[in-house]
């Protein structure tokens, strides 16, 4: 995984990435974009533009119709079970709804156990079960929601209880598909500073999409913003967002009003 | 209509209450059932002839009267009445287990292979269930409580099946269930840890319907003379003996198919009150 052929293998390269569903045309089209190991890269675009698409075609979550999907220059489509393995260790997904992604059936100790059950069959159940504990603590939480439900918490002690459960593996790349947006604008600061926090103190690679640009600019170094399944414009985030070259992104901008000039704080308190 | 109740909202309470007023009867029923050998101290199948057709009475030894070989009607009722909730149940489990597990499968696997799952299950409802009991009744040893059960079992799990497969195409399309595929989660593991779980409820309630139905679907084979066989009894082939002797004897009749409708009657109840209850859409 780790050969390095020529410079540094991006930690993920995409080429030519084509993706459909079924009966419909195509939802992203010549795709091209490398992410190198530790680098925090957003995703922008309004609904619709493919963004989410992308993300799940990156993990191998949809078929890919064309191109290639790389990590550490081993491509997707030739992955053995080893690799998917090894693949579904070390990419961790954040989803939009915290309530939607745990299952309603299960308590939270049992959710948050689950990853290391899967991948870290090596540790004993104390070990897994301090594990638990450290990490509820890094996130915020009290140790007393292990016995609860989900829908006994409140959406934004969800969404730390689905961070926690992708950080628990301590993953080389953390994805994130809308993190904040089903929160309260409250809540999303809060949020954001976690996901902030975390990925500074473990040097995890982020790559995370969203439609608010204010969250973008506080998590990301480097910003790709696409339009009806493309890549329209791409950069460095000051650079992105200060100075849009492409008129899509300059529409994007004018379309949320609230986007902080500097310092770049996200919404809200 | 701004502050009108709903219809519905006034009779939820009283179903409740009739769920379980027919949760304790039944389990009031069973234990008769299976306390009856100390109730009487007749053997369902000690034949008597001197006291053969005995009327109903309350005084002397034969509460319900006795048939025409002298056996007591209490004692048959009730052995008939075990072996019917025994094989409703048996027969319940089986085709809820194959039925899930048949669900499940085909729901999670979509595409092709769960198609076809499928269709296996529709050409087994087009199939007429007498036909295929009678194929093997003849076949294998008629009255043989295995292949009984299997017979019973063969349609039974026809609906369970198409109702799990409903509920996991919708479970499978939920973020937590995409969620665990993204972790690496196995399938097998997916399928017993989340999917499983959360199609118990629906699969709870409708299996409580399932058992009467069973008792329906063995009294009819038995009624047909194709279930157990003599001196066995079930509710059904009581009923079958009885309705001979319809003229001369009924309470023959009236007392197997009093339980029948009993057992049967309560267990819809019941299982209409599990299926309220795990129905989210029903107001509380």
């Amino acid at each position: 995984m780790t050969a390095v052929t020529q410079g540094a293998t991006p930690l993920v390269a995409v080429e030519g990435l084509a993706v459909r569903y079924r009966g419909s045309p195509e939802v992203l089209r010549e795709i091209r974009f490398s992410v190198a190991a530790g680098d925090t890269v957003g995703i922008c675009g309004e609904s619709g533009s493919g963004k989410s698409t992308l993300l799940r075609a990156l993990l191998g979550l949809v078929p890919i119709a064309r191109g290639t999907v790389r990590w550490h220059g081993r491509e997707l489509a030739g992955f053995r079970a080893a690799d998917w393995s090894r693949l579904r260790r070390c990419a961790q997904l954040v989803f939009q709804d915290p309530f939607a992604s745990l299952d309603p059936r299960m308590r939270i100790a049992a959710i948050l156990a689950e990853p290391l059950d899967v991948h870290r069959s090596d540790l004993d159940r104390p070990a897994r079960q301090a594990r638990v504990a450290a990490q509820l603590t890094r996130v915020g939480l009290d140790a007393n929601v292990l016995t609860r439900f989900p829908h006994e918490l409140s959406g934004g002690q969800c969404q730390r209880v689905g961070i926690a459960r992708a950080m628990i593996l301590e993953p080389e790349v953390l994805v994130c598909d809308e993190p904040v947006s089903a929160l309260d604008v409250s809540i999303q600061a809060q949020i954001i500073g976690l996901l902030a926090t975390l990925q500074r103190e473990a040097g995890t690679t982020l790559i995370l999409v969203s439609h608010n640009l204010a969250v973008v600019r506080r998590l990301c170094r480097r910003v790709i913003v696409m339009q009806g399944g493309r890549i329209v414009e791409e950069g460095e985030a000051k650079d992105v967002l200060s100075a849009p070259r492409h008129a899509y992104t300059r529409q994007l901008l004018a379309s949320i009003p609230e986007v902080p000039r500097s310092p770049p704080v996200a919404q809200g308190s | 209509m701004a502050g009108s109740i709903p219809a519905s909202v006034g009779s939820e309470r009283p179903r409740r209450r009739v769920a379980v007023i027919a949760a304790w009867l039944l389990v009031a029923l069973c234990a008769l059932a299976f306390a009856a050998p100390l109730l009487t101290p007749h053997a369902p199948d000690t034949i008597d002839l001197a006291n053969a057709t005995s009327v109903p009475a309350m005084q002397g030894s034969h509460a319900w009267g006795t048939d025409r070989l002298g056996r007591d009607v209490f004692a048959r009722t009730m052995q008939g009445l075990r072996v019917s909730l025994l094989m409703g149940l048996a027969a319940a489990l089986a085709s809820v287990a194959i039925g899930t597990s048949w669900g499940a499968i085909a729901g999670y696997a979509g595409g092709r292979a769960g198609a076809a799952m499928m269709r296996i299950v529709d050409v087994l409802y087009a199939l007429p269930y007498v036909f295929l009991v009678i194929i093997l009744a003849t076949v294998f040893e008629r009255g043989n409580v295995l292949v009984l059960l299997i017979a019973i079992a063969s349609v039974g799990w026809l609906t369970t099946a198409r109702i799990v497969r409903g509920q996991t195409l919708a479970l499978r399309q939920r973020e937590f269930v995409e969620a665990a595929r993204a972790m690496g989660v196995p399938t097998w593991r997916i399928l017993v840890r989340h999917v499983l779980p959360n199609v118990a409820g629906p699969v709870i309630a409708y299996a409580t319907l399932t058992v009467p139905q069973m008792i329906l679907y063995e009294s009819f084979l038995s009624f047909l003379g194709l279930g157990v066989q003599e001196p066995l009894a079930s509710l059904g082939s009581l009923v079958s003996e009885g309705a001979r002797d319809m003229e001369v004897a009924p309470w023959l009749l009236v007392a197997p198919a009093t339980c029948l409708a009993a057992v049967t009657l309560l267990l819809n109840l019941v299982g209409d009150g599990l299926r309220d209850a795990f129905d989210p859409r029903t107001p509380s």
